[in-house]
This record gives structure tokens, sequence and C-alpha cells, in this order.
């Protein structure tokens, strides 16, 4: 049942996303083209042209996506569909886990795309040795490797974005349990989440330095810090970001399966 | 095992009590009318049924569980809205159902729809509302179910229409079945009832068999609902 | 078969009736067989537990009768056909010398404009 959920909600998530996917990537290709026509002004100013099209395209799919993403959950759960979902002989849970795994699925592509077409436009021998120079500084400083810090950086994005997706869908879920505006509360109380979540971190990072002094010294100083701190620190936020997603995952799970109260 | 029971069931909705203590029993093989005006806690009752509300208090048990997986198995619902997303295609949601519902006998969908001279490629959004009315009907009532429950299947149709859909009711009955029909509009109905329960303000008011609140009151049960709630 | 049907009576109690007068005045032959109880319903857009009902009671006046794997059909005791028949008769004539008696009719003359008027047929 949960792959079949899956299938009808994918499916409606990526219709106009993956539209955006193939612009942004055949803009990026074009622009590599018309930039290896030298000294022609106009197709210098087309290859312009085309990599802002090639990033605003990346840049809307993610946009789009989270969109799809929040009204899939909204229309499919609590508006006039909802009258089908909930009376299908599903499990609540599987209808939450399906949105929940479409979530990552599809914020995973989409910044993989995004990543794609931001290669694809500014590869260049010049370019790859700047940014392989910073990476090995911050490996060094931070005393881990570049393919590490590659790969953390993009676990933060990947996991940021599906953060602030299931805030949202759990903000939908609370917001819902009232009987009347729905909506109206539903975006207050993800905003609330949100704002809640970022000052949970600042606490959290005051917690920490009172009871570790070289943190707190990271914090109040300018002095060089040590690289262990730094890794710690590295390791410490991609930690809570996955912890935020997971604890937002679980809240709005348990919530959902309280049961609905459909319009 | 009844095939449905409320037992002390109650729904409040802040402040407001829509259903207050709410007793009954429906057997298979009957055909009941939910007679109330709009507003009365048809429609609640009805979603309690469905799983789409919780109780404030009491219980919904169909075939004597609660309402979950296996009541939803046997339950077919045909709701006041058109509940399919527009951007599919019958097709594909005829495939949506047959998918996720074990008794949808897609052929007899097929054969309904052809009767309707709907074309299986039309878009769901493409079709008059009238349109979608009588697919959802069809897509409900080719489900091989214990309980239907249509909610106003006959408000703001034709008359043709109407008896497009009696006619359908009448030829899917089957003993192991039941058939809840909730609705304001009586006369057009009524003759197809064995019985009929009367909620006003959130109570049962009348719980009986039609032939035989017709024969204690000698007037037609559209007559007596005019009467009963004359306000 | 469009059976118009009066909401203010119980309907089996109706359906009764115009099957019995289907059968009396031959339009059910004598031995046919009828429909199932479903089918029978579905052609007059009635329920079936109703259909059901009004055939149970036909039977009890022993105007069908049930072969237990073929079906039910209609009786081919002709005594009791024209036995209801003739009961079904003595109530319209009632109705009609009540009617005309409420007109100011007198039984002479009521008799007399069925034999002139009537016999216009």
């Amino acid at each position: 049942m949960l792959g079949k959920l899956l299938k009808y909600d994918l499916k409606w998530v990526y219709k106009n996303v993956v539209v955006l996917y193939i612009l942004a990537i055949v803009f990026s290709l074009l622009s590599r083209i018309t930039k290896n026509v030298e000294s022609s002004v106009l197709f210098s100013v087309i290859t312009i042209v085309l990599v802002i099209s090639a990033i605003f395209m990346a840049v809307a799919s993610l946009v789009f996506c989270l969109r799809n993403l929040w009204f899939r959950f909204l229309k499919n759960c609590y508006q006039d569909e909802s009258y089908l979902t909930h009376t299908l002989p599903v499990k609540k849970k599987k209808i939450y886990d399906a949105k929940a795994i479409t979530a990552i699925v599809a914020m995973f592509t989409t910044i993989v795309v995004i990543l794609i077409s931001l290669f694809i436009c500014f590869y260049s021998k010049a370019n790859l040795e700047n940014i392989k120079e910073a990476l090995e500084i911050a490996a060094t400083v931070s005393d881990t490797t570049v393919v590490s810090i590659l790969f953390l950086m993009f676990l933060v994005f990947v996991t940021e974005m599906i953060f602030i997706v299931f805030i949202g869908y759990s903000a939908m879920i609370l917001g819902h349990r009232f009987n009347q505006n729905k909506i109206v509360k539903s975006i207050m109380i993800g905003i609330g989440l949100y704002f809640i979540t970022q000052i949970f971190s600042i606490i959290l990072v005051f917690l920490v330095g009172a009871l570790n002094p070289d943190i707190m010294n990271f914090i109040n100083t300018d002095e060089i810090v040590p690289t262990s701190i730094i890794k710690k620190i590295m390791y410490a936020g991609t930690g809570l970001y996955i912890f935020y997603t997971l604890f937002y995952y679980l809240l709005g799970k348990i919530c959902f399966e309280k049961g609905v109260n459909v319009d | 095992m009844e095939l449905l029971e409320c037992k002390h069931l109650c729904k409040k909705f802040d402040d407001k009590q829509i259903l207050n203590d709410i007793n009954i029993t429906i057997p298979r093989g009957k055909i009941i009318g939910l007679l109330g005006k709009n507003g009365t806690g048809k429609t609640t009752l009805i979603k309690l049924i469905n799983d789409l509300l919780t109780p404030t208090s009491g219980e919904v048990l169909i075939n004597g569980k609660k309402p979950g997986i296996a009541s939803k198995k046997v339950i077919s619902y045909l709701p006041e809205r058109t509940y399919l997303d527009k951007e599919m295609t019958i097709d594909e949601v005829l495939k949506y159902f047959e998918e996720f519902y074990d008794n949808f006998d897609i052929e007899r969908a097929k054969k309904l729809l052809k009767d309707l001279n709907l074309n299986i490629d039309t878009h769901i959004s493409k079709m008059s509302k009238g349109m979608q009315e009588k697919l959802q009907l069809i897509l409900v009532m080719s489900r091989d179910a214990e309980l239907y429950i249509l909610d106003e299947p006959l408000g703001g149709v034709d008359p043709a229409t109407r008896d497009y859909i009696l006619d359908t009711i009448l030829s899917n009955f089957n003993e192991g079945a039941s058939v809840l029909i909730s609705t304001h509009l009586i006369s057009d109905i009524e003759r197809i009832l064995d019985e009929v329960i009367f909620i006003n303000e959130g109570k049962i008011v009348i719980n009986s068999s039609a032939d035989e609140l017709r024969n204690k009151e000698n007037a037609s049960i559209d007559e007596i609902f005019r009467r009963y709630f004359k306000c | 078969m469009d059976y118009i049907f009066d909401n203010e009576r119980p309907i089996y109690i109706q359906l009764v009736e115009k099957l019995r007068l289907e059968i009396v005045s031959g339009k059910l032959k004598q031995g046919e067989r009828l429909p199932s109880v479903r089918e029978l319903a579905l052609i007059v857009r009635v329920n079936p537990n109703t259909m059901q009902k009004a055939l149970v009671e036909l039977e009890n006046e022993g105007l069908v009768y049930t072969e237990r794997t073929n079906g039910k059909f209609v009786t081919t005791d002709i005594k009791l056909i024209e036995k209801v028949k003739k009961e079904l008769a003595k109530e319209k004539i009632t109705k009609y010398l009540n009617d005309m008696k409420n007109i100011g009719i007198s039984y002479d003359d009521a008799v007399t404009y069925l034999q002139e008027l009537g016999g216009d047929e």
C-alpha cells in the first residue's frame, strides 16, 4: 500500500518540477555551447542570459518542489480529496510516510539537479582549482577531508530543505486540529515552529558553551580556534539538523495518527 | 453481529453539541433513509462512521469493530462533494480504485460508464458537475461492499438522473449489504426505503420501518417529515 | 412497467393490489413464471424487500406459488382467479354506486346510466 500511495504522490509532486529540471539542464548545456563561441559580444551576452535562466530554473524547481509538497499534503489530507484519502483501507501512518518519503526523494533530486546545472554552467579548470584550494584549506582547518566537507555540505543542504517540508507538514496537521481558520493557524504554527527551532539551537549552543570552555571561547572571542572544535561544531551542526528533521517527522506522524478533523 | 452500531455516540465541535447520544443499529440487506433538515447532524454522523471524525464520546462499531482498515474495506462512501483528483482522467481514477480496493469491479464500472457515453480518457476537470457526480456514483456502486453510504445523492439532479441513481441503487442491491441514504429530499426516494431514521438537532427522533410509519400516520414519509420538522 | 405509487400508503400493499390486478386480468398469465424477486423489483423500480413482502402476501392469498428450484409462478387455479376477480369487481361496483349516490343519482338510475352510457365503449 505504501508503494501505491508513493507512486501517486511522487507523480503529482514531480509533474511540473520535472519540466523545470529539464529546462535548467538544457539552459546550462546551451550556455556552455555559446560560451565556446569566442570573440563575439552577442554570444557572450547570450551566454550570460542562458546562465541566469539556468540558475533561475534551478531555483524555481526548488520553490515549486516545496510548494508542490505542501500543496499535495494539504489537498490530499485536508481538503476535498481527503474524503477519498482517509476512507481508503490504508493505515494513516502509511499515508503520512508516503508523503514523507516523497519529500525526501523530491528534495534530494532537486538539489542534485541544482548542483548539476551549476556544475555545467561554471566548470572550468580555473574555477575547479580555486574551489579545490578553498576546500583544502577548510579541510585542514577542520581536520577532515575535502570529501567529507563536500558530503557534509550536501547533507546539510538537503536535510535543511527536508526539515522545512516537515515543519510545514506538522504545522498543517496541528493547524487542522482546530475548527476555525485552519489555514491561517497552520501558517502561524509553521512560522512559530521554525523560530522556536532556531531559538532552541541558540540556547543549545550557549548551554554547550557553558559546559565546554573552548566553545565558549569560540563564541566570545576572535581567537583562532583549535581544529578539533571546528570539527566538532561541523558534525554537531549536521547532527542537529538531522535531529530536527527526525523530530518533526515523528511529531507530524504522531499527531496525524491521532485522527483527522475533516471539514 | 450487526453491520453498523452506534452506541451513545456524541460529537461536539468547540462548544456546539452536534450529535447527542445517538443509538442506532443498521442490519444487513436493507435500504435505510437517514432523514433530517440540513445541519441537523446527518453528515457529521456519516463522517464518524467513515473515520473522518473521531467521537467526543460513545462509539461507532462496524461489524463489531471501531472504524479502521477493516471497516473501510467494506464501506463504500459517496460524499456530497467531488473527492477525486481533478487532474486525473477517468481511466486513471478507475486504476486508482482498482489498486486500493480489492472489491472494486472495474468491468462493472466500465460498463456503467459506457451506458452514460463517458469516454474514459476524459479529464475530470473537463466534466460537468453532473457528470462528475455520476462518475462518483458509479465508482461507489461498483464496489462489492457491505455498507453503501450515500450523502445527498439526489441534490440538484434532473429527474432523469434521479431515476438513473435510483435504478443503480436498486440493481446493485443484495441481501448481504445495506444502503444508507442521507437526504432532505424525501419524496423522490421514499418508495425504495425499507426503514427511515429521522434525526433532528443531533438526536434520533424516529427509527421505524417505512411502511409501518405510513400505516400508523396515514401519510407519506415526506408528509410526516414536514409535520415533524415544522418550525 | 412504470407503476406510480402513492407515498401515503404502504408501498407493499399497493404492489399487492397492482400485481393482483395483473393476475386476474390475465396480463400475467396463469402458470406464467415470474422473474426473480430482484428482477421484478428492478422492473417495477421498488425495493426488493418490498417486492418480497408483496409476493409473500400474494402467496398467502394463493395467487402465486413457489416451486423451490424453479422460482415463483402465477396460480393456475381458475376458480380462485374468478373468485378474486369477482371480489375486485364487487369493490369497484360498490364504489361506483357509492359515488353515484354522492352525486344524488338513485340506484335504478345508476344502473340505467351504466347500460346507456357504459355501452358506448
